[in-house]
């Protein structure tokens, strides 16, 4: 239910921006906007099939309080 | 230019001031740590962010016609440039997700506990993505509105409870070690207050005079830190020292206005105003981001990135952190460390690198005018020689004239 609702917004939302794609300056403009349409389409889909993605900030937040610990005394 | 559209100095120091009043939500980040104090928390944050504001009014007032990954590219070179760019595109990016996972964390507790969390986010986003799509001015052209409604909204719920307050609730003062105070005012100054470094990204459009970009900068904050003070010393002193019970205090105070029965049961001012203050940072945050990318990646326009990224941000924004307990932990004790390296550390760098840099070139303009000077006098004295040199073979060429024609007159 949520990949198919995924693929209708992803839808809508990719053949509204396929102008400006068109429109785009240079082809690097145009790599770089594919890019980030495909790329978040198939972000999309990853999260909607379940898979567990990891999130960014958690993880490098994650990684300073085992390496660092905390400054400030916890109690 | 990206967007070229300008905004004025008045509405730029009501936007600052819209960012810091919608940290309303955020209080319950050091109001569990210093309780009955927290007053004191804001009042200290208000004095610790002035550092900063002179930081970033002098990078405005420096590079009034570019943005701050203009500026880094300026400053440092464009390798370096663009690492500390990318590195800001983090910032910006995770900003704007923990905004949304805010609103729709409030409008599930508070509002709406059964609607799923993705479907709100969601549809907040919509909204935002239309507005942003719309460009700056449309995005703060309500501002001041905006800003008054809150200061009013929350002036009413002060003084309805009036009845209701015990000042007792903010003794005993000074009560916890002072390691609590200094980590409750770095939490206060890096997260709502120094976020306003978001600012620098649209320094180019804001129609502002160089040297009244402080004034406006200031006013923006004392009126957001105002508000927020208001808003603290309201909740101890109304819901005393079970204040950190509460999760959103700024929106349970409402519920205990009770004057008459017309007048009771308020607190959808509350979530009226922090909505709509929300709706208005984010707005102004995933606008950046957005724009931030396009100057990254060098794009013509950062229109066509404003829908992809906004589903981006709402499926990041849904998994950003597995629990509320864990987002708090590591936002009162690591997030404000890493905060601080974007908000003071980046810009203190830009600061010293434009003040060695302008050290330098006057340095070298002093040598260099008398590098010129030296040259110049050289090229005289050449010319001096070359006008010699010719007058001595225009006298030459007098001379063997004077020869030929004395000795034709022999022949």
């Amino acid at each position: 239910m949520y990949i198919l609702a995924v693929v209708v917004v992803y839808g809508i939302i990719f053949f509204a921006d396929l102008r400006p794609l068109i429109k785009a300056k240079n082809i690097k403009e145009t790599i770089f906007l594919s890019l980030i349409l495909f790329g978040g389409f198939i972000f999309s889909i990853i999260w909607a099939a379940g898979v567990k993605i990891p999130s960014l900030g958690e993880s490098i937040e994650k990684f300073f309080i085992d390496t660092f610990g905390t400054v400030y005394p916890q109690k | 230019m990206i967007d070229s559209e300008k905004i004025s100095s008045r509405v730029f120091a009501f936007s600052v001031a819209g960012v810091i009043q919608s940290s309303v939500l955020l209080t319950s980040l050091f109001i569990d740590m210093v309780r009955q104090d927290s007053w004191i928390i804001v009042l200290l944050g208000m004095f610790m962010v002035v550092p900063f504001i002179l930081m970033y009014s002098f990078i405005m007032k420096n590079y009034p016609d570019k943005n701050l990954f203009q500026v880094l590219e300026k400053v440092f070179g464009r390798v370096i440039g663009k690492i500390i760019s990318l590195f800001y595109l983090y910032f910006f990016f995770q900003l704007t997700s923990l905004n949304l996972n805010d609103v729709g964390s409030f409008i599930n507790s508070a509002l709406m506990p059964n609607t799923p969390l993705i479907i709100v986010m969601l549809i907040t986003m919509s909204v935002i993505i239309y507005a942003v799509k719309g460009g700056i001015s449309v995005i703060t052209k309500y501002a001041a509105a905006l800003v008054v409604i809150v200061v009013v909204v929350f002036l009413l719920a002060a003084l309805l409870t009036l009845n209701i307050i015990d000042l007792k609730n903010f003794l005993p003062v000074f009560e916890y070690s002072i390691i609590k105070y200094v980590q409750g005012t770095h939490i206060v100054t890096t997260i709502p207050f120094a976020e306003i470094v978001i600012f620098l990204m649209v320094t180019p459009n804001i129609k502002i005079k160089p040297e009244n970009i402080k004034k406006f900068f200031f006013t923006g904050i004392l009126i957001g830190a105002l508000t927020l003070l208001l808003v603290v010393t309201s909740s101890i002193a109304l819901l005393g020292e079970n204040l950190y019970l509460y999760t959103i205090p700024p929106f349970e105070m409402f519920t205990l206005i009770n004057i008459t029965s017309a007048l009771s049961r308020m607190e959808i001012l509350s979530a009226i105003a922090i909505l709509i203050l929300l709706f208005f940072k984010i707005s102004i945050l995933f606008y950046v981001t957005v724009v931030a990318i396009s100057y990254f990646f060098n794009l013509s326009s950062y229109k066509p990135l404003a829908r992809v990224l906004g589903i981006i941000v709402v499926i990041y924004a849904s998994f950003i952190y597995d629990s509320m307990i864990i987002h708090t932990f590591l936002a009162a004790n690591i997030t404000i460390f890493i905060w601080f390296v974007f908000e003071f550390v980046f810009p203190l760098a830009i600061v010293i690198g434009t003040k060695v840099k302008n050290k330098l070139q006057k340095a070298i303009a002093p040598n260099s005018d008398t590098e010129i000077n030296n040259e110049q006098q050289g090229t005289g004295i050449d010319n001096n020689s070359g006008k010699e040199a010719m007058a001595e073979s225009v006298d030459n060429n007098k001379g063997k004239s004077a020869q030929s024609s004395a000795t034709q007159q022999i022949i």
